[in-house]
């Protein structure tokens, strides 16, 4: 169990300001864009970086006077980090070294691991020779050999082809769920951050926007940032604030309903700009509210009319993400904002 | 850790005669025209030498930056021979090619005595210098964007104009900075100033070794130290000055091309392989001529000079009686001192390099380049005032030369550790290593073949130092260069080319020993 309470950090350009956890065996995704306080975040539980002020608890010991390495956190680095003058093998037992176990039994854990990852007949080979992927599976075996308390990974999938990264994102969390590690896992990207979080933490300029499982953050945004940010999403203002509903649910009719007048909502569009997706087309429609987005496997001609409809059921409201709106500087008093909100949607 | 022995040689006069009477000599010193004199020789041969170097670098300078040719490799390579070649090794090349019975000479069958005269220490500082031009300047010239040529080429200036209305004027810091850095080598020049120069061509540095080991008249000595520093600070102020007002152009979208040299007119390539082989006739030929020499001792082709260095005889001369050590005895001192002070100052260099990894240190350049100022004389000297009566005088040439190879094995240890990315660190640290064992299976394992570099460089200048060993040893200290210097001193001038090409041979079987077994360890871990 990691807490964050009330933590702190100010630079000269930029200040972080939350409060989160990371319960045992759960997957935390902090997601943002760059600059957001993503790293930082991971690198004050890591405890390479200072606190300002507040409190950072692991199993419910203060980490303020544990020097980064009595922490016993395992840390997998954008870049993997694997130290080249050692092998595969001695990659991972360099934490046992540290920890002076005896050979035998270090062997053991190391293939142990290694096997754990899916690299069983990898120990002897240079790093050098690795591809990526495989370098970030050695990464992470490395990080876990000493079973630590947590397990940090700034963005371990950035650098690794797109057609790979799905595999490699199913593996870790079979590792992970082996292990139950808490894990925070960093990304700047909504796919990733969907499909392997339990939990999602939306960070912007330091502070908490958003936080929630993919599938409430996706479906029932807090704010319109964070809906912005999971995906494409309609946004209308409306007397009673924004409202927000993503293009997949927007309903198309190829003729005006017969009882067009009776349901709320319906609205003449034209069809601006298509894109073929593959798995869908996504449209551009002029309306009268402005330009809306839906998604569809049907076909229309650009310029087609059409009339469309939003399902109530399908509207969340959000809040408005004008600077100043929904993030005074008291960073904490919005993230605990952002708690009591979580839990109301929990009921 | 450079001021004190400075201060001790400026102070030692002080306590030694009390202050009336130390006035009285420092009065009289700088009253002495000879004083006066020597300083004028100093700046002329400093002056003359560093214009020489400039003239003669400036086309090899243009060729290493602007074309890719065959052997530039070897050329920027060999560029760093001088720091590690010993002062009576230049001294041994010249003799033995420029010299009176020399191949010059001997080749053009003429009579010429050249060598034990201004002109001779000119053509031993430029032996040894023009590689720092050449060096300099090249850097310099490759930072002068390409579109300015084609800017002027398109205003219609041809290649002359170009040449010293565009060229010259963008590359004068760059040879202002060589001309500074050489005039300063060759001012406080002392070896080769001590065997060419006799008693009528002094420097002030000899002067000041003088003053102090041979008159033992210390408030002299301090005197001109004093004034030497004064005039060398004063320089390195200078050059720090014209560094920093540089202009510098606009760098975004500078563009600098290297010719291909199979694209290249055939003239030009003629010029470039004829400007190469006679700067190697000039450079090379009187290092080839001291193994040749030496095995040619009397005319004739024989090893009897090498004999003659085990056996310690020649004639009826005693050479080890010359020498004050035997063979064996020389070559365990030299390398005994270089392993040690090799070590102790890669070493201190590195935690150093640790300690301000990742920091800006606004003064380290003006600080690291301060020992150009501070002569190897004086410095040993101080040295020397401050711990004779305390450390045999083997730790105090430990403690001189470290010091002296300090700034330029720092700055080679420091561009290592900043290859060494901050994250490894932390790895190490979130897997739970502590400072020691990081440094201890992650820092130096990596850095390996840096660290062993620099190494290198130190356990070459410390081989290659005469001044320190030669003040501080008294003789009782006996390595290469003192030897060397003092077979030359006794007109054995055979066996000193003898020892020259053993001093080359361990040279060379010490390089080839770290250089493989740095490779090994590499190999090791992977």
């Amino acid at each position: 169990m990691i807490e964050l309470v009330d933590v702190r950090r100010t630079y000269d350009d930029f200040s972080l300001s939350l409060s989160c956890s990371v319960a045992d065996d759960e997957i935390l995704t902090l997601l943002g864009s760059s600059g957001s306080g993503k790293t930082t975040t991971l690198r004050i539980i890591a405890g390479f970086e200072q606190l300002d002020s507040g409190k950072l608890l692991i199993d419910g010991t203060d980490m303020a006077h544990v020097s980064p390495q009595q922490r016993q956190i395992g840390y997998v680095f954008q870049d993997y980090t694997l130290f080249p003058h050692l092998n595969v093998e001695e990659n991972v037992a360099y934490g046992l070294r540290v920890a002076r176990m005896p050979r035998p039994e270090r062997r053991r854990r190391v293939n142990e691991l290694l096997e754990m990852v899916g690299l069983a007949s990898f120990g002897k080979r240079a790093v050098q020779t690795l591809s990526g992927g495989e370098q970030q599976r050695v990464a992470v075996a490395r990080a876990l050999v000493r079973r630590p308390r947590a397990l940090l990974l700034d963005e371990p999938f950035s650098a690794i082809d797109t057609e790979l990264r799905e595999d490699l994102r199913r593996h870790l969390v079979t590792v992970q769920r082996a292990l139950g590690v808490p894990t925070v896992f960093v990304t700047h990207s909504r796919t990733e951050a969907l499909s392997i979080a339990d939990r999602i933490v939306v960070l912007r300029s330091g502070t908490i926007d958003d936080q929630g499982t993919p599938e409430q953050l996706y479906e029932r945004p807090r704010t319109a940032y964070t809906a912005r940010f999971l995906g494409r999403a309609n946004i209308f203002p409306t007397a009673s604030g924004l409202l927000m509903i993503r293009p997949e649910h927007v309903t198309l009719h190829e003729s005006a309903p017969a009882a067009s007048a009776g349901i709320p909502g319906t609205v003449e569009a034209r069809v601006a700009r298509s894109t073929y997706h593959g798995v869908h087309r996504e449209y551009e429609l002029e309306t009268a509210r402005g330009p809306v987005f839906a998604v569809t496997r049907r076909r229309f001609a650009e310029g087609t009319r059409l009339w469309i409809s939003f399902p109530p059921e399908r509207i969340a409201p959000v809040e408005p993400d004008g600077p100043g709106a929904s993030h005074a500087p008291d960073g904490p008093a919005t993230a605990a904002s952002a708690d009591a909100k979580q839990q109301n949607r929990h009921h | 850790m450079l001021i004190p022995p400075v201060l001790a040689v400026l102070g030692a006069g002080v306590l030694d005669l009390g202050f009336a009477r130390w006035l009285e000599r420092v009065v009289s010193v700088l009253q002495r025209s000879g004083t006066w004199r020597s300083l004028r020789f100093s700046a002329m041969q400093a002056a003359v030498s560093a214009v020489v170097c400039i003239v003669l670098a400036l086309p090899g300078a243009y060729w290493l930056s602007h074309y890719s040719f065959p052997g530039k490799r070897v050329v920027q390579s060999l560029s760093l021979l001088p720091f590690v070649l010993p002062s009576l090794i230049v001294i041994l090349a010249v003799l033995s090619f420029y010299g009176r019975n020399g191949l010059l000479n001997q080749l053009l069958g003429t009579d010429l005595v050249i060598v034990y005269s201004p002109i001779g220490i000119v053509i031993a500082h430029v032996l040894f210098n023009i590689s720092v031009a050449l060096r300099i300047m090249a850097s310099g010239w490759m930072e002068v964007d390409e579109r300015y040529r084609e800017v002027s080429a398109g205003l219609g200036e041809g290649p002359l104009g170009r040449l010293l209305h565009l060229h010259l004027p963008l590359l004068l810091p760059a040879i202002l900075g060589a001309a500074g850095i050489i005039f300063l080598y060759c001012f406080v020049s002392f070896g080769i100033v001590l065997i060419f120069g006799g008693v009528r061509y002094a420097t002030l540095e000899v002067r000041i070794y003088q003053e102090m080991f041979v008159n033992l008249n210390l408030a002299a000595a301090g005197a001109l130290a004093a004034l030497q520093l004064a005039i060398c600070a004063g320089i390195v102020f200078l050059l720090q000055w014209t560094s920093s007002r540089r202009r510098i152009g606009s760098t975004r979208g500078r563009k600098f091309v290297v010719r291909r040299w199979d694209t290249v007119r055939r003239t030009v390539r003629w010029a470039c392989a004829g400007y190469w082989a006679l700067l190697a006739l000039f450079f090379f030929a009187p290092l080839a001529a001291i193994v040749i020499r030496a095995f040619r001792p009397a005319g004739n082709w024989s090893t009897a000079a090498f004999v003659s260095l085990v056996t310690g005889r020649v004639g009826d001369r005693d050479i080890h009686e010359i020498i004050r050590a035997d063979f064996g005895e020389l070559l365990r001192t030299s390398l005994g001192i270089a392993l040690v002070t090799a070590t102790v100052t890669t070493m201190v260099a590195f935690a150093a390099a640790r300690a301000l990894r990742g920091r800006r240190v606004p003064m380290l350049d003006a600080v690291v380049s301060l020992p150009l100022a501070i002569s190897s004389v004086t410095f040993s000297l101080g040295i020397w005032l401050l711990g004779s009566r305390l450390l045999p005088g083997v730790v105090l040439i430990w403690i001189t030369q470290s010091l002296m190879a300090f700034p330029l094995v720092f700055r080679s240890v420091r561009t290592v550790m900043d290859t060494f990315p901050i994250r490894y660190t932390e790895t190490a640290q979130s897997l739970g290593a502590s400072l020691w064992f990081r440094v201890g299976t992650l820092e130096i394992p990596v850095l390996w073949r840096g660290l062993m570099n620099a190494f290198t460089f130190a356990f070459a200048l410390s081989l290659s130092d005469f001044t320190a060993v030669f003040t501080i040893g008294r003789g009782e200290i006996v390595t290469f260069p003192v030897a060397m210097y003092r077979l030359i001193g006794f007109q054995s001038f055979d066996v000193a080319l003898a020892l020259g090409v053993w001093y080359i041979v361990v040279v060379a079987v010490v390089f080839a020993v770290i250089d493989a077994t740095s490779y090994a360890r590499e190999g090791q871990g992977l």
